[in-house]
């Protein structure tokens, strides 16, 4: 059974969803979906997943950011601080709902995942964080947005228009940078380029799942390894069979089965 | 404007769908509901909340608007079986949501005393739309965006399939990079599809296709379109196709559905109109073809469903420097 509220914050409202639990549920969970158009094809996997989760007796919360979903505001007036907002009013609703809860987690998918840590770092929201292919370099983040422009201007133009200096400008200018329909200004650029995870997860100190979609044979990349070398003894890394659901893939991607399995394995261990 | 109350109601087959339905302020057109019918895996929202922007176009003009998930996907109950994407996409060109978008209907006559509706929607979702006005009447007319003629498949499919008007553009992009040294290293190295490359080359040579004759051999066609398509026009119901300039579906539609069809869809050309927006890409990613899409098609609904009450002020359409006349 879900509960699809609009929750009330100064006069707008944040689109959420809450699987119910029993009154008595002692385990939270707040999932955090990625930006832009990664939200759109990971959205079943990540409706699967709360239901799953409510089925083993979770107190789980979904939501869409302002700017996305079914929340107000227009994308391109937003930014991270209002992610964050969005993020620490859901919470306080969850847990008015759920008063019973002993525990919060934060699971967050991709910038998604960025936006748990930053909550749980900065405003004390979560004890435990599983963060599913976190973005721990915003600065390469945002450049890949750039990148995305780009393929747009050459499939739309079959030429580049408008290069990746003239964009910055731009931006400067106060022109948005449109990333697959989506209008991206430059206070949410710098934003997103600011993000290192390594550091914002530096005053983190509960239990942290790393989750880095590969092969048996993928080498972790360096910077979650570093993530996690921080605490080795609360943090974990974990290399997962997983098709990127949060992409147009061949595959049509209802549940994110190699991240969901390891996450659940890792919550009754910590949760 | 007055925001979207979400909305739950019961598929034929019992299943829980979820949606948002978005009221008119004004009481212009109060007994007339657009259904955006969702694309794809996308869900109500659409791709960058097209969904959503659509809605608030539309409702400025006194329409109801409900766009919903269809069962397995977005926020509704049940699963799809499914393990390839372009299985999905083809189910739903043959009509796997038609009872589901029935059922919607069926909701807003119940819930709100909605008698007429509007079928629309994105590339599955127009076909969703043409395939449910062709079972149920109470859809009165037909608004699709980026409609699908052909069923989807792998890269092999794309190249045994492709378009006359695909060809001639390939052949464009081809002749654009003939002093690209990138394209020759690729040229060179096996890497093109010199196939596809020798068959836009040859394409002029090749008459068209001789109208009202079917194709030789079975191509990728949904046989469910064009009986459809006829059977909406034949109940002379409107329909009105917004085509992007830069996708293949137009091509599509000219040459494997008009084309064959040539003697009928002449016969209703009174009922039918096509606009193509210059450039747009398929899921009309730039707010110009946004706004460009809202304005033909409220150009287009209007005079369908005439104002039932006084309108209240709604502001002029404003068209961008590109929008063009409907055709």
């Amino acid at each position: 059974m879900e509960e699809a509220v609009f929750i009330e914050l100064e006069r707008e409202r944040v689109f959420a969803v809450f699987s119910a639990a029993a009154p008595t549920a002692r385990r939270g969970i707040v999932l955090c979906h990625p930006l832009g158009e990664e939200k759109l094809w990971a959205h079943r996997a990540l409706v699967n997943l709360a239901r799953r989760l409510a089925a083993r007796g979770f107190a789980v919360v979904r939501f869409d950011c302002r700017g996305e979903g079914d929340s107000d505001r227009q994308f391109e007036e937003t930014d991270l601080a209002t992610r964050v907002q969005d993020l620490e009013t859901v919470v306080r609703a969850l847990r008015a709902r759920a008063p019973s809860l002993r525990t919060l987690a934060g699971i967050g998918l991709r910038f998604g995942a960025s936006l748990v840590g930053i909550g749980a770092a900065r405003s004390g929201l979560f004890d435990h964080l599983a963060l599913w292919d976190p973005i721990s370099d915003g600065r390469a983040y945002a450049h890949s947005l750039i990148q995305a422009n780009l393929a747009a201007q050459l499939a739309a133009h079959h030429k580049i228009v408008y290069g990746r200096d003239r964009l910055l400008e731009q931006m400067e200018m106060g022109k948005p940078l449109n990333v697959e329909g989506y209008l991206l200004m430059k206070t949410f650029f710098d934003d997103i380029c600011s993000i290192r995870l390594t550091d914002v997860l530096s005053g983190f100190n509960g239990p942290l799942l790393v989750l880095q979609p590969g092969q048996e044979t993928t080498a972790p990349r360096p910077e979650y390894a570093e993530l996690v070398a921080e605490q080795p003894v609360r943090r974990k890394l974990a290399v997962v069979s997983q098709p990127a659901f949060w992409k147009e893939t061949r595959a049509f991607l209802a549940r994110a089965e190699g991240f969901e399995r390891t996450t659940l394995d890792w919550l009754e261990t910590v949760a | 404007m007055t925001p979207p109350v979400y909305v739950e109601f019961s598929s034929r087959a019992g299943v829980r769908l979820t949606g948002m339905l978005h009221e008119p302020e004004n009481e212009v057109r109060r007994d007339v509901c657009v259904l955006l019918l969702s694309p794809g895996v996308k869900g109500r929202v659409g791709p960058h909340r097209l969904y959503v922007k659509l809605a608030a176009g539309l409702v400025s003009f006194g329409y109801h608007v409900l766009r919903f998930d269809f069962t397995g996907l977005g926020d509704a109950d049940g699963d799809l079986a499914e393990r390839v994407l372009a299985d999905v996409y083809n189910s739903i060109q043959s009509g796997r949501y038609v009872d589901d978008a029935r059922a919607a209907i069926d909701f807003c006559e119940r819930a709100y005393g909605i008698s007429r509706f509007v079928a629309s929607g994105l590339c599955g979702g127009s076909i969703t739309g043409l395939l449910t006005a062709a079972r149920d009447h109470r859809v009165r007319a037909l608004l699709g965006l980026g409609i699908p003629v052909a069923f989807d498949g792998g890269p092999e499919d794309w190249q045994r399939h492709l378009t006359r008007g695909q060809l001639g553009r390939l052949r464009a992009g081809y002749l654009r990079r003939l002093t690209n040294p990138r394209a020759w290293l690729r040229f060179l190295s096996g890497r093109s599809s010199y196939g596809v490359m020798w068959r836009s080359l040859t394409i002029g040579r090749k008459a068209a296709p001789n109208r009202n004759v079917p194709p030789a051999s079975p191509d990728n066609t949904n046989p469910d379109f064009g009986p459809a398509f006829l059977q909406v026009l034949r109940s002379r119901r409107p329909i009105f196709l917004v085509f992007s300039g830069a996708d293949r579906l137009e091509f599509e539609f000219r040459e494997k559905f008009i084309e064959r069809h040539q003697r009928e869809v002449e016969h209703f050309r009174g009922f039918w109109d096509l606009h193509t927006i210059p450039n747009a890409n398929h899921v009309l990613s730039h707010p110009d073809w946004v706004e460009e899409m809202v304005s033909v098609s409220v150009r287009w609904l209007n005079p369908l469903f005439p104002p039932t009450t006084i309108a209240s002020t709604s502001g002029p359409v404003r068209l961008s420097s590109s929008a063009r006349s409907a055709t």
